[in-house]
């Protein structure tokens, strides 16, 4: 064990005398203070590749239209993609929408961004206050709740799919109690019902952890002063545990959000497309269908979607980051 | 208002015991300094008066009533934690009136309490500010105001002092002392500076390893320790220990005899002494008077105050060092001998078998 150790420091002693000269060279060359860019430089390469250039191009296939794949083949057409998707009689109507899938799915998502981050902040706090309090398998229960968050959303949409299914778990379950078969997820408002809770489910655990850390980072003294005080238990949640709590639930309420606003892939799997009809069609899926999946690959109107939806994101993130400020303190 | 009487108080974690069988009086309006060291349970035997820790067994009596099963706001005690435990997210005036809302009490009497408070504490300025908006001074008083407001009937302080600095410390302690002149309220004070429990309390408790050692004004602990544990605790610097021989025992007291000194006779009962014993004698360094002749002694440190003077130095014979203080000034250079006398009737002497002081005869 010792002579492995002396083996490897070995190594990295002639590695590190190997780059001195090098580094040193590079030093005298861009000054030390510029050297922590040449330390980053690797990963802004493939940062770029992977994510600021596909960003941009997204941003300028936006701005043209046409069939075509690559985008010097592409006419540029300016707002026009923007305009169609905006053009609407009324945008509390998708029918009378030009592209009616897009509000459809618009409207679709607002509704599943409002009750599953709703829901799951409420839940996902309740089970963190409840976990806080156990003196006892604490944690056991918090690896409970926190399994769902390891699996993939693949594997979630085909696990309830099957327990939802026609001759699945849950309907033998309402037979044998004497219920009626429901074919849950081909009706409209319980399979709208069932993405919404199996994303609760499945995401829950992650928000847990968070709101728990939040938690045990309140001094145990500040809630002895508060017993001293004589504080109820409620009063105490309502005026010391969710104050305190408010810039971590702030966070999570807005990774929520997020989150909620890119659904896709387990409601995907889950309904079979978005399913019953358009009944859980959201925007990424608008924004995939219509690239990739149509049988006219519209580039330039999927890519306008998704700048659209980029830029509620940012909204949103810029919200959160004036709430944070303030919330401190 | 209250007295306080812990009868039998027993605590014990999972498999550890850290108060063992605690009896302690205390009366009404007493201010009463809680000292020992670090991990000997101060905090623990606080924290079980406050009831915000269960008792494994014995009573806890205020005015006479036992309060075992009594929440802490129920016991009418009020607290001041050493981290201050304000509540950050409230600006001072809140976290003056927080605990009296929870009583749902008239809101103009609230006003009024917190107004007081905040004048005899000098909050006013600072009533809409936040905690993180105060220096640690600031932040103590608002604990203090915080204490104050809900007019309770024992005030417990759990080392209150220590974030402060020096200088603070002095001055905050003669704010809590008069402070408690004022409001004439029973107040427990955790400590493990014995200065501080020597100039603020009325009684002092001596606590060590989940035992108490001796109860007793802070004079009484100064003169007449009980054992050995309050003689070296108690008093600064500490006092000189030599290891000796009971070499004869009479009415007038017991003779010992020691590398250094020799058949001297100290005034203290001796029903319990044995020829031969062998016992600890203790002298405090300012019971250490200098002579033309005695006990030798070679200074190894010197450390000249103007007023006053702290001699190191070490006996022939003895293991460990020991300290003079001499009330004004000495000239002396490191090195020199010098003879020292002790008085007897300042001297104190432990049975080594359980470390307790024999009763000084009074004249
Ligand atoms: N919750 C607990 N579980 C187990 N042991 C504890 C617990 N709280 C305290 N103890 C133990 O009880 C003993 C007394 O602790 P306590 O905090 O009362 O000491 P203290 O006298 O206040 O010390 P300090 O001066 O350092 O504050 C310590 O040995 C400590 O380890
Ligand atoms: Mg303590």
């Amino acid at each position: 064990m010792k002579n492995l150790s002396a083996f490897l420091f070995s190594i990295l002693d002639k590695f590190m005398r190997f780059i001195e000269l090098p580094t040193v060279y590079l030093q005298k060359k861009i000054g030390v203070q510029r050297m922590g860019y040449l330390f980053v430089a690797p990963n802004m390469v493939l940062f770029s590749l992977f994510v600021f250039l596909p960003v941009g191009l997204a941003i300028a296939y936006a701005f043209t239209g046409g069939t075509n794949m690559l985008i010097w083949d592409r006419p540029f057409i300016g707002f026009e993609n923007f305009s169609r998707l905006l053009n609407c009689g009324s945008y509390m109507d998708p029918a009378s929408c030009e592209f009616d899938l897009f509000w459809t799915a618009i409207h679709n998502t607002w509704w599943y961004t409002l009750l599953n981050a709703t829901g799951t902040l409420v839940m996902a706090l309740i089970t963190a206050v409840v976990l806080n309090r156990l003196t006892k398998g604490k944690a056991l229960f918090r690896s409970i709740f926190f399994y769902p968050v390891l699996l993939s959303p693949v594997v979630v949409g085909l696990i309830w799919k099957w327990f939802l299914a026609r001759d699945g778990l849950l309907n033998s379950l309402v037979l044998d109690l004497g219920g009626e078969r429901t074919i849950f997820l081909l009706e409209v408002w319980w399979s709208r019902f069932w993405v919404v809770y199996v994303s609760i489910w499945f995401h829950m655990g992650f928000f847990t952890l968070i709101i728990l850390a939040g938690l045990q980072a309140i001094p145990r003294d500040i809630y002895e002063a508060a017993k001293v005080d004589g504080t109820s238990e409620w009063r105490q949640f309502w005026r010391i545990t969710l104050p305190l709590l408010t810039p971590n639930l702030l966070v999570v309420a807005v990774l929520l959000l997020i989150r909620s606003v890119q659904v896709f892939d387990e409601a995907w799997v889950l309904t079979d497309g978005g399913g019953p009809g358009t009944a859980n069609t959201f925007i990424v899926q608008f924004i995939y269908q219509t690239a990739f999946s149509s049988e006219v690959r519209l580039y330039g109107l999927a890519s306008a979607a998704s700048v659209l939806m980029g830029l509620a994101l940012l909204a949103l993130t810029l919200i959160q980051v004036w709430l944070a400020k303030k919330a401190e303190y | 208002m209250a007295a306080i009487q812990l009868k039998n108080l027993h605590k014990r974690y999972e498999s550890i015991d850290v108060m063992h069988h605690v009896n302690v009086d205390i009366e009404d309006g007493e201010f009463v300094a809680l000292v020992g060291p670090s991990g000997c349970g101060k905090s623990t035997l606080l924290r079980l008066i406050s009831g915000l820790e269960d008792i494994t067994s014995g009573e806890i009596l205020f005015d006479g009533k036992v309060v075992n099963r009594l929440s802490p706001a129920e016991r009418e005690i009020a607290m001041v934690f050493q981290s201050y435990a304000l509540y950050p997210h409230m600006t001072v005036k809140k976290n003056l009136s927080f605990g009296l809302e929870n009583l749902n009490m008239d809101r103009a009497i609230i006003e009024e309490r917190i107004q007081k408070a905040a004048k005899l504490l000098d909050l006013l300025p600072y009533m809409d500010r936040k905690p993180r908006a105060l220096s640690g001074g600031q932040r103590q008083r608002v604990a203090i105001g915080r204490a104050i407001v809900r007019n309770p009937k024992v005030f417990l302080f759990d080392e209150p002092l220590s974030n402060l600095d020096a200088k603070l410390r002095v001055q905050t302690r003669g704010e809590i002392t008069k402070l408690h002149k004022k409001l004439n309220t029973t107040m427990i004070y955790v400590t493990h500076d014995q200065v501080e429990a020597m100039t603020m309390a009325e009684k002092i408790v001596v606590v060590n390893a989940g035992k108490i050692e001796q109860v007793g004004k802070p004079l009484d602990l100064f003169e007449r320790p009980a054992n050995r544990f309050v003689a070296e605790f108690i008093g600064s610097p500490k006092m000189n220990m030599f290891k000796s021989k009971i070499t004869n025992v009479s009415d007038s007291g017991i003779e010992v005899t020691s590398n250094t000194i020799d058949h001297f006779c100290i005034p203290v009962a001796s029903e319990n002494a044995k020829i031969g014993d062998s016992v600890t004698l203790g002298v405090r360094p300012s019971h250490i008077e200098i002579a033309e002749s005695g006990i030798p002694l070679e200074i190894t440190q010197l450390e000249c105050m103007g007023h006053e003077t702290f001699i190191y130095g070490s006996l022939k014979g003895e293991s460990e060092d020991l300290v003079a203080h001499l009330p004004h000034h000495f000239e002396a250079e490191i090195g020199d001998t010098i003879y020292l006398r002790f008085s007897s009737q300042f001297m104190h002497v432990f049975c080594d078998k359980t470390d307790q002081a024999f009763k000084r005869i009074e004249s």
